[in-house]
């Protein structure tokens, strides 16, 4: 059975041997990576349970969920990773193994005597390798490398159970104070509404082609479906619902300013430099005026006092002064972006060319001014009424302006050019716009019933008007509101908790607002509605006034105490940061303090 | 079954059968019979330790009845002179009637030799020993003259009488390979020792082996080849008895003045072989090196001053060597 060195050298690797060790190595890796593991599971699962439970003594503030989780994790995984990184050799599974099945270093020699290839006493080789194998085939890899969990893996599972626990029972409903509940029920509630009230908007502005509104709705109709589903806390429905409405908010404001190269303040500063620059030339025109008047009167005075009469006769008409204050205005209104004053503006320009009182000279300034005018508006969201601001200037330098008719149709335009100022946008643009200003006013104040119609007529509501307030059948405009004699009822909300409702006369109302000297802390909430009837209007004023004064039925000491369990039941349940948990528990020691020391 | 086997084979039957038969005389102290026994395979010597009556010379004297060999025994007193052990020349007259000196062999010129309590003869007899021990040869008047093979020296000693005793020389205490030290048998070894040696004459010892076998024995035994692992582990053991040794623990740089020499990794390795066959196997391994370190080494150990003062053993310093060897050496994987 002699063997040579050759052979030996040239034996597989692949044999039994090898394949015993390539198995156990395997469950030497695993074993190492549930140890690895357990071992970092534990060590990060503790201290966070330790955080949670130093958080509920109102030690530390408590640590966040989404850390604790990722914290734990990735300990897991690091654990796991590092077992597999240190890789065991052959030579170092065998000597294991040989180790727990008491084989004498059978397999580790075998192993040895493979690696080193001997040209002598090969027969002697030969069966020690035959032996190796003999014994690494009866061999029970199971029972001599069993995977088993590491007493710190079922201790970090369990702590990481704890912790786990510790964030997700409070979000059952079983375990919910009956507070949340009622606020969840709030939520869910209201979800419902702003999904009704985003679909029937949604609707709408499919029907007018309102396309931001039908964006904005269909946004809030997530919102409130992912509030129905109760996806989402209170808190994160409200900042959710405030963020959609500045967003409806800011598309709407888009909406009416298109966005322009240049603004309107710019074009003011540029229209008050050209309307200075017209004053001065008036100036140096009077200026040249009255040197040519001195030298005339020089030269032949007897025209000078007919030339003084010509001077007499002609001052500034009033139209141009009036004039000159309507082009003030424009540039305020510009200065304002005041479109409504920039139409009255170029309405009361219109008005005094009607009159026909401008001299030629007085038109010949008129149609600078409208030419500068038309100059500092191009380039801004105006630029259409600058183009036709420009007609008109031409037609004014071409027409002159003796021909009264010429007069009347320029002044025609320029006021047909001021009604197009005060609009500013398309009526589709204004629809959306104001649908859109509807919708997110409905969402922020939170009275989600909207009544729907086209261009004002609108179905629905208490409220007179088109809106989104109320529940009811169709409702109109007042009619003869002048001939209104309305009868101001104040009316309390009765059974306010904590004392009693006033409900009262407008002259009970007006004698509340007058007992307090001071102003008030808050003023009273009102609501005004009107109802007609038979008798006339009637408007009613509900309001909620301060209660009078009653007698506490309850100790201070307990309600002081009372207050301080429902305040730390709530700072328990809301993520409020540490510091100012710290200030609501120093209130009320406060607060308690100066019970006790009170007689 | 492979011819490997088969002598494996034959060679642990062998040893058993002379096992059996010291067995019927000897009582217990099987450890010290094994380790009689691998020192014979070996090819070493070995030096029997212990208080008077424990059966030492019995047990030299039943080996040599059970294996074929020509056995002799050395009585050593201090006026024993190194000429009575290896012989000399004497003047004696040939058939023709001349007178010639013709070498007389002594004792020594056996295969088995007894030198009883050999720490009584003087250094100069006890040196005497040295060459045949090493050399296998012994020589006077200047001529050498080789020794039987197989040729093995038992020598006993008592550690309790040190009046009149000279304690032997490190040099040769390296030269045996086993230092066995013989203890008092237990109850029930002493009830059968009583039941044998006063009852019925004991059945005769019968030689089941030759001197052939032996020497085949021991040529087998050196075949055995040795894990380069494990030869480390038993590099490690005899460099561990050496005070300024990075191996030596503590214990060995406090109290040892001087470690084994390299003849106690040799013992270790060859001894280490013997038991792996003996066992069923065709490799050395860890166990072997471990369970026969504390013969091979305890007598290659001297101890410093402080050592002795402390009555520090041997056998305890081996012990903290084999476990720091151990830790050493020991495959370190967490979680395996």
């Amino acid at each position: 059975m002699t063997q040579n060195a050759s052979t030996l050298g040239a034996r597989p690797d692949s044999g039994p041997v090898e394949e015993l060790l390539r198995r156990a190595g395997t469950r030497i890796l695993i074993g190492r990576m549930f140890r690895y593991a357990g071992r970092a599971l534990c060590w990060s699962a503790v201290p966070c349970t330790a955080a949670i439970v130093f958080s509920k003594l109102r030690w530390i503030a408590p640590p966040s969920p989404e850390f604790t989780a990722v914290l734990m994790v990735l300990a897991t995984l690091v654990g796991a990773v590092i077992a597999l990184i240190r890789r065991l050799s052959p030579l170092e599974v065998a000597k294991l193994t040989d180790r727990r099945a008491d084989l004498k270093d059978r397999l580790s020699s075998a192993i040895e005597f493979k690696q080193v290839a001997h040209d002598r006493d090969a027969a002697f080789y030969t069966e020690q390798l035959a032996d190796a194998e003999a014994h690494a085939h009866n061999l029970q890899l199971k029972a001599l490398f069993p995977i088993r969990l590491p007493w710190e893996m079922p201790v970090g599972i369990l702590c990481a159970l704890v912790v786990f626990l510790t964030f997700y029972l409070p979000t059952l409903p079983r375990f919910w104070s009956p507070e949340k509940k009622a606020e969840v029920a709030e939520v869910k509630r209201r979800g419902i509404e702003i999904e009704k009230l985003a679909k029937d908007a949604e609707k709408s502005a499919d029907q007018q082609k309102l396309d931001e509104t039908r964006r904005a709705a269909a946004e809030a109709r997530k919102l409130g479906e992912q509030m129905r589903k109760g996806k989402i806390t209170k808190k994160e429905s409200l900042v959710a619902l405030n963020k959609l409405t500045h967003k409806m908010e800011e598309t709407q404001n888009k909406l009416a300013n298109p966005p322009a190269k240049k603004s309107l303040a710019e074009a003011r500063k540029d229209f008050e430099k050209a309307l200075d620059k017209l004053e001065q030339q008036r100036a140096q025109q009077e200026r040249k005026a009255a040197e040519a008047h001195k030298q005339m009167q020089k030269q032949n005075p007897k025209d000078v006092k007919q030339g003084n009469k010509e001077l007499a006769s002609k001052p500034e008409s009033n139209a141009m002064k009036k004039s000159r204050e309507a082009l003030k205005q424009m540039s305020e209104a510009l200065a304002n972006q005041d479109k409504q004053q920039m139409q009255q503006a170029m309405e009361q320009l219109s008005e005094q060319m009607k009159k026909g009182e401008m001299s030629q000279q007085e038109m010949q300034q008129m149609q600078q001014a409208m030419q500068q005018l038309a100059n500092s508006l191009k380039d801004t969201n105006q630029e259409s009424a600058s183009q036709q601001m420009q007609q008109l200037a031409e037609m004014m330098k071409s027409d002159g302006a003796t021909d009264p008719n010429s007069i009347q149709k320029m002044a025609a335009m320029m006021k047909g050019l001021g009604q197009k100022m005060g609009k500013g946008m398309s009526p589709g643009q204004m629809m959306d716009a104001k649908s859109l200003e509807e919708l997110a006013q409905s969402l922020k104040e939170g009275s989600l019933t909207r009544a729907l119609g086209k261009n004002g007529s609108g179905t629905g509501g208490k409220g007179p008007g088109r809106g989104y307030n109320g529940s009811g059948g169709p409702s109109t405009a007042m009619k003869d509101p002048g001939a209104t004699t309305p009868r101001l009822i104040a009316t309390g909300k009765a059974q306010q908790p904590g004392g009693k409702s006033k409900t009262g006369s407008a002259e009970e109302f007006a004698k509340y607002l007058a007992m307090s000297s001071s102003s008030p802390h808050h003023l009273p909430n009102g609501k005004i509605a009107g109802t007609r009837n038979e008798g006339g209007n009637e408007l009613h004023m509900s309001m909620t006034g301060d209660p009078q004064a009653a007698r506490s039925s309850q100790p201070y000491y307990q309600v002081v105490q009372s207050s301080k369990r429902q305040a730390e039941s709530a700072l328990d349940k809301e993520n409020i940061p540490a510091a100012l948990k710290k200030q609501v528990k120093d209130y009320f020691e406060l607060t308690a303090e100066g019970a006790v020391s009170k007689p | 079954m492979s011819e490997i086997e088969l002598k494996a084979s034959q060679f642990r039957e062998d040893f058993n059968r002379v096992k059996s038969e010291i067995g019927k005389v000897i009582v217990g102290n099987e450890p010290i019979i094994d380790g009689v026994l691998i020192c014979l395979l070996a090819g070493g010597h070995a030096l029997l330790e212990g208080v008077p009556g424990l059966g030492k010379t019995l047990l030299v004297r039943t080996l040599s009845q059970s294996v074929s060999l020509k056995f002799s025994r050395v009585q050593f007193t201090p006026d024993l002179m190194p000429a009575d052990i290896t012989g000399t020349n004497i003047l004696a007259e040939s058939a023709s009637g001349q007178r010639e000196f013709r070498f007389q062999a002594g004792p020594i010129f056996a295969n088995i030799v007894l030198a009883d309590e050999i720490n009584r003869a003087t250094p100069k007899t006890q040196s005497a020993m040295l060459e045949a021990m090493q050399e296998h040869c012994v020589t006077v008047a200047g001529i050498q003259h080789r020794l039987h093979e197989p040729f093995f020296v038992l020598a006993t000693q008592n550690p309790i009488e040190m009046e009149g005793t000279y304690p032997l020389p490190e040099a040769q205490l390296d030269r045996f390979l086993f230092k066995l030290l013989v203890t008092s048998p237990s109850f029930q070894d002493l009830a059968t020792i009583i039941d044998r040696t006063t009852g019925v004459i004991p059945e005769p010892i019968e030689a089941v082996i030759d001197a052939e076998t032996i020497l085949q024995m021991r040529e087998l035994a050196r075949e055995a080849p040795i894990a380069p692992s494990v030869r480390e582990f038993a590099i490690r053991l005899v460099l561990g008895t050496q005070p300024d040794s990075s191996h030596a623990p503590a214990t060995v740089k406090q109290f040892v003045r001087f470690g084994s020499s390299p003849r106690g990794a040799q013992a270790i390795v060859t001894s280490a072989k013997i038991r792996a066959l003996l066992e069923g196997r065709y490799s050395v391994a860890i166990e072997d090196i471990v369970s026969v370190a504390l013969p091979a080494l305890r007598h290659r150990i001297i101890l410093n001053f402080e050592g002795q003062a402390e009555s520090i053993t041997t056998d305890s310093l081996i012990d903290d060597i084999v476990k720091k060897t151990y830790s050493e050496s020991e495959i370190k994987v967490a979680g395996a």
